[in-house]
């Protein structure tokens, strides 16, 4: 039967007459071979030897546990397996355990292949899809008209235009915005600054606030006008005079939050008091370090 | 097509039964492999059911390939034999290098993809970071060097220009659309609406088609080019303050730890460091190694950073 394809193809048993296809046939089949048994060995518990000599009078052989064990016993005629000492049932118990690894090592790589083909399909079925469109422009650059080369070449110029434009918003949206933003979230931690019982206790505290609203950015979106606060709270008078507009803009956005900051400072402040005496003074010590030098920077 | 798990089969009349099968299906493809290749062969498995092996071709004629393997010297022997951890290795091996090609062929095909939907107008309908926007732009050098050179080629090769006259019925085709869509302005609002819910998309879509209707006609080319990067502007507007990062459902895939954390935006990936640094100080009695990395990610993310490091010297002086 003559098929219409070249695809798969029945293939007559005899031995093949073209050379090269002798030895890709031999390379393939073999490697399927090897597979079977090894699939074999794991799913039966079985004890397997193949050995095969190629075209090229080379020998490849399989074997598990290996094959000079399996031929040794065949070749002995030895019906039982050597199990008579504690040494090959250990050596036999870690071999099974790093088989065991590598098969659910490799299909969880054969997984990841099948995800990535099927992402293959689809994006070719996009194309056909949009060939069915009518979107001549997708076509190869081969095919294509004069008229139409020039035309798609100024539209895809100006959109290089358009997106080189939105790839550097992208990098200034982090470095401007981290600077610019801080001195509206020491703003907001300067309204609770009277509205707590031990002074020294309080900064250190709003320092931490500060870090951990910080980490919460990140973890949202991220917003032109909000950004990492570097800055310790003894800056705070600074700062307002410098940026008077970002401290009245974003001074009412922070009320509505006031009573969860302050339920946060607590959670710290009882943290705090279960700490030694000794962290306590070290953190202080640090504390009081950092802001003269970021102001000096600031000037 | 079931999926067989690697692993022993509990059940044992299952197991049995498989092991019947599958060693049948051994010795008929050991069968072929000799036929088709002319080449000597044998197979031998010892069972945990049966205590006499199973053997291919026969008893004799394994005993006679299994001599000859024997007889070979060490090195011939041991060069290309395999057990079963090798044979699983060298899979892995090559099926993380296939992975890795196919993945990267993806990758291309997908920014390709991007690429057209931008010039069709669809960008807002897209999630994406300053990766996938890098990737973009080199995409688009890639092929804008291709379009030139097919054009110079064209230039050249006076015969091309014959060529070129051979897809005049499609471009008829085309004008006579074209024709529809200006004479009567509601029929084409209404056929891009019905195309693609963006209202702006008819001027972009227009602006793409316009150049080949009348070329001759240099105040309409210029008025219409002049609209398309405007309205792709906007759209671009409105997407940035959607970003929303590591959600590139139509780019990314995160089954892939690797790709996904290169899909993240290597600023803000600093910026977290630098956090998660800071967040650490208040415990810097137990966590000194982490305190002392931190001057370092000062360093790395942003210019005016590194002057704040001063700020930790008095107190590794105090420490001492």
């Amino acid at each position: 039967m003559v098929k219409k394809s070249k695809g798969r193809q029945k293939i007559e048993m005899v031995k093949m007459k073209n050379e090269s296809n002798l030895q890709v046939t031999f390379s393939k089949r073999r490697s399927g071979l090897f597979k079977k048994a090894s699939e074999l060995c794991t799913l039966c518990g079985a004890e397997v030897a193949i050995v095969v000599f190629s075209p090229g009078r080379k020998v490849f052989s399989f074997g598990h546990p290996n094959v000079d064990s399996v031929i040794d016993r065949f070749i002995n005629n030895n019906p039982l397996p050597p199990h008579q000492h504690n040494n090959m049932q250990l050596r036999e118990t870690r071999r099974n355990s790093i088989v065991q690894d590598l098969n659910n090592h490799l299909t969880q790589v054969l997984s990841q292949l099948e995800t990535e083909k099927k992402k293959y399909d689809e994006l070719k079925k996009i194309r056909e899809k949009t060939k069915a469109l009518g979107n001549w422009w997708e076509d190869p650059v081969e095919e294509l008209a004069l008229s139409q080369l020039e035309g798609f070449k100024g539209n895809l110029e100006n959109l290089k235009k358009v997106v080189t434009v939105e790839a550097s918003r992208f990098f200034q949206a982090n470095v401007p915005n981290f600077y610019v933003g801080s001195s509206s979230n020491n703003a907001a931690f300067g309204i609770d600054d009277g509205s707590h019982i031990n002074p020294d206790m309080d900064l250190f505290s709003q320092r931490r606030m500060m870090d951990i609203n910080a980490f919460n950015y990140n973890q949202n979106q991220i917003h032109p006008n909000h950004a990492l606060p570097p800055f310790g709270n003894n800056a705070y008078g600074i700062n307002e005079g410098f940026v008077p507009e970002y401290n009245v803009n974003f001074r009412p956005e922070y009320n509505p939050n006031q009573n969860q900051i302050q339920n946060q400072n607590q959670v710290q402040i009882q943290i705090q008091n279960q700490s030694f005496k000794r962290e306590n003074i070290s953190e202080y010590e640090h504390h009081h370090g950092y802001p003269p030098q970021s102001r000096s920077d600031y000037y | 097509m079931k999926k067989v798990k690697l692993s022993l089969i509990a059940n044992e009349r299952s197991r049995k039964t498989s092991f019947m099968k599958r060693k049948n299906g051994i010795f008929k493809k050991l069968h072929e492999l000799s036929t088709l290749c002319g080449v000597q062969a044998c197979a031998l498995i010892y069972s945990p059911f049966i205590p006499v092996p199973e053997s291919w071709p026969s008893r004799e004629g394994a005993k006679k390939v299994a001599s000859k393997f024997l007889e070979m010297p060490r090195t011939a022997r041991t060069r290309k034999m395999m057990d079963q951890e090798t044979h699983l290795m060298e899979r892995i091996t090559k099926a993380k290098e296939q992975l890795k090609n196919l993945a990267a062929e993806n990758r291309e095909l997908q920014v390709r993809r991007f690429m057209f939907d931008c010039v069709e107008g669809k960008m807002s309908q897209y999630r994406y970071d300053a990766k996938d926007l890098q990737d973009l732009l080199s995409c688009m050098n890639l092929y804008l060097d291709q379009l030139n050179g097919r054009i110079e080629s064209i230039k050249e090769n006076g015969e091309s220009l014959l060529s070129s006259v051979s897809p005049f019925p499609t471009r008829i085709g085309v004008d006579e659309i074209g024709d529809e869509s200006f004479s009567d302005s509601p029929i084409h609002s209404t056929t891009r609406v019905v195309d693609t819910p963006n209202a702006t998309n008819p001027h972009v879509l227009a602006g793409d088609m316009t150049p080949f209707l009348d070329a001759d006609a240099n105040a309409n080319m210029n008025q219409v080019q002049y609209q398309a990067p405007n309205n792709l502007f906007n759209q671009i507007q409105r997407e940035f303050y959607n970003i929303n990062l590591n959600l590139n459902l139509n780019l990314n895939s995160n089954q892939y730890l690797n790709q996904q954390q290169s899909f993240m935006n290597p600023m803000v990936e600093q910026h977290m460091n630098h956090v998660g640094g800071r967040e650490s100080i208040p415990f810097v009695d137990r966590n000194y190694y982490n305190y002392n990395q931190l001057p370092a990610v000062d360093l790395a993310s942003t210019s005016y950073m590194p002057s704040t490091t001063d700020v930790y010297d008095p107190y590794i002086n105090n420490n001492l």
